[in-house]
């Protein structure tokens, strides 16, 4: 693979930096009106979301179990098809896409899971390597036939999050905070404009979470991505955010500075939500 | 407890077991209903052993071992272990493109080729592979081909079934990962599904192996290649003598198939540490 001389020299570099000063006027992403009911659900689980997010934005969405935070996230990138409302890429209507097309977009959108969703028996390499999966030809994938550039790019990126000893173990023989590391290098991997990151700390202990919290935000500053992060832990949204929104029985009920938000605001967030949602 | 409630939950235990004889009377019944309907005479079963000693020692022993050191025959073990090789591996590499269709989960077609892919695996499981053998005689005429595409049918509709059922119990989460990185059904197939049956597949194929080559063996019954056509010729002439040493011959290659399949599992199961499918 590479010397260990080498593998210090390469640094990742993203595919796309920070944005040109006119662009950073226009948002990055614009929700309007957004619903989704899932089939057989006897109401809306989103009704009626809507904001914007800049480019390089970091934004934490919080809310209690049940209030539409996933499906929010999910939507967007249409992993769960929204029943109205729109969804704009920059200039593309992401709900209007279908196809190779729906497909070029999502490319454009990083995703970070609770549960990682990485592919157990593949290799810490292999799998960031996938993180570009959409623009490989799938049988030059199939049998590991990636140009030695996009190998270097994927190294380097593991290195960076302290993975680099790891390149060649199955991810199966990872911890869990090991893993969502991995998770993180995948989605950056893609080189996209935006990350969606969905409850990226549940899963671990707290000193481990406020660690990939703070390499999640640290890797998209770098990489001028935006990030649209779904945080259970109000602390976590606290430390890492600049803005918030905050969802209630799928409705956006704060959107701004954590600082707007005091305990009474937070004790209606979190206050009991319809169980009939969760 | 209260007494009204211990009274209720001995009641429910009482008609529960009273259900549970009813059920085996209705059973015993069936039995003799069917036993009946067939007019099957249980008492033909004590003098079974006896007659199938004397015919066996008088009419099948000695088997006639010089008769499958033939040539001729031996080329015709070579052409059953050739069209149960190429029918396992044809029908494999069909078989997992159709479940995959046919998996309620991950078909990339979920319309209508979900329900063609579901209705050719149940179809081609519907016929028992002899049945495939004369139609596709009846149609292509006696020799290999038929046999094989016979077999291949098998194959598809006995190694499909079990593919799907792999598939529609994978965790979705990695399939849910290659969606978001915007990766095509090829690409979902190969690195969200398939890395998640892959042990699965490798047991089921070699598991398959098994009960094709046992089919193989015997569809030259009617003519559709293989040794099975010498077992018909000698048993139609009455030649007991060669028919016991067909048999005979066919019964050790069917255990050291299955020597070779456990091994092959065996040797599986210690590399992935995955419990394989073993029937």
């Amino acid at each position: 693979m590479f010397e260990s001389s080498e593998m210090a020299q390469l640094r990742f570099v993203p595919a796309r930096h920070a944005a040109p000063a006119a662009a950073l006027a226009e948002p990055l992403l614009q929700v309007e009106n957004l619903r989704v009911r899932y089939p057989g659900a006897p109401e809306d689980v989103l009704r009626g979301v809507g904001f914007t997010l800049a480019p390089r934005e970091f934004v934490a969405v919080i809310g209690a179990s049940g209030s539409g935070k996933s499906t929010l996230l999910r939507a967007i990138n249409r992993l769960v098809e929204p029943s109205a409302g729109s969804v704009r890429l920059g200039d593309i209507e992401v709900t209007a896409l279908q196809g190779g097309a729906l497909r070029r977009c999502r490319r454009r959108m990083g995703m970070i899971f609770q549960e990682f969703n990485l592919i157990e028996r593949y290799r810490v390499l292999d799998n960031v390597l996938l993180g570009r999966v959409g623009s490989q030809q799938a049988l030059r994938a199939l049998f590991s036939i990636y140009p030695a550039t996009m190998i270097a790019e994927a190294a380097a990126l593991l290195d960076r999050v302290g993975l680099g000893a790891f390149l060649d173990q199955r991810v199966d023989a990872l911890s869990g905070g090991q893993r969502q590391r991995v998770g993180i290098c995948r989605a950056l991997f893609q080189a996209p404009e935006l990350l969606l990151v969905d409850e990226p700390t549940s899963s671990l202990d707290p000193r481990i979470a406020n660690d990939i919290m703070a390499q999640i935000r640290d890797l998209a500053q770098e990489s001028g991505v935006a990030a649209l992060c779904n945080i259970h832990d109000v602390a976590l949204a606290r430390q890492f955010a600049s803005r918030v929104i905050a969802l209630r029985d799928g409705i956006i009920v704060h959107d701004g500075p954590f600082d707007e938000l005091d305990e009474a605001a937070l004790g209606g967030i979190y206050a009991a939500t319809d169980r009939s949602r969760l | 407890m209260s007494s009204t409630n211990t009274l209720m939950v001995l009641q429910k235990r009482r008609r529960r077991s009273l259900l549970r004889f009813l059920l085996l009377l209705a059973l015993g019944a069936g039995l003799w209903l069917t036993l009946q309907y067939l007019n099957v005479r249980l008492e033909r079963f004590a003098t079974l052993f006896d007659r199938l000693g004397t015919l066996l020692a008088t009419r099948y022993y000695p088997p006639d071992f010089e008769y499958i050191m033939r040539p001729r025959f031996l080329q015709s073990v070579l052409e059953t272990i050739h069209m149960a090789l190429l029918a396992t591996l044809a029908g494999l590499l069909l078989a997992i493109p159709l479940a995959w269709l046919a998996a309620f989960n991950a078909s990339p077609l979920p319309g209508v080729g979900k329900s063609a892919a579901r209705v050719f695996i149940t179809g081609a499981r519907a016929i028992h592979e002899m049945i495939w053998a004369i139609v596709f005689i009846m149609v292509l005429g006696f020799g290999v081909l038929p046999g094989v595409l016979a077999l291949t049918l098998g194959c598809i509709g006995f190694a499909g079934k079990l593919f799907v059922e792999e598939i529609e119990s994978i965790d979705d989460a990695p399939v849910e990962a290659m969606r978001a990185a915007g990766a095509g059904p090829l690409a979902v197939f190969f690195f969200g599904v398939l890395p998640q049956v892959r042990t699965a597949f490798i047991g089921i194929g070699i598991y398959t192996w098994d009960v094709v080559f046992r089919s193989a063996t015997v569809v030259g019954f009617f003519g559709a290649g293989g040794m099975g056509w010498y077992l018909r010729r000698t048993a139609d002439q009455l030649q007991s003598d060669r028919v016991a040493a067909i048999i005979l011959l066919i019964a050790a290659l069917v255990v050291v198939s299955e020597v070779i399949s456990h091994h092959a599992r065996t040797a599986l199961e210690g590399r992935t540490g995955q419990r394989v499918l073993a029937r």
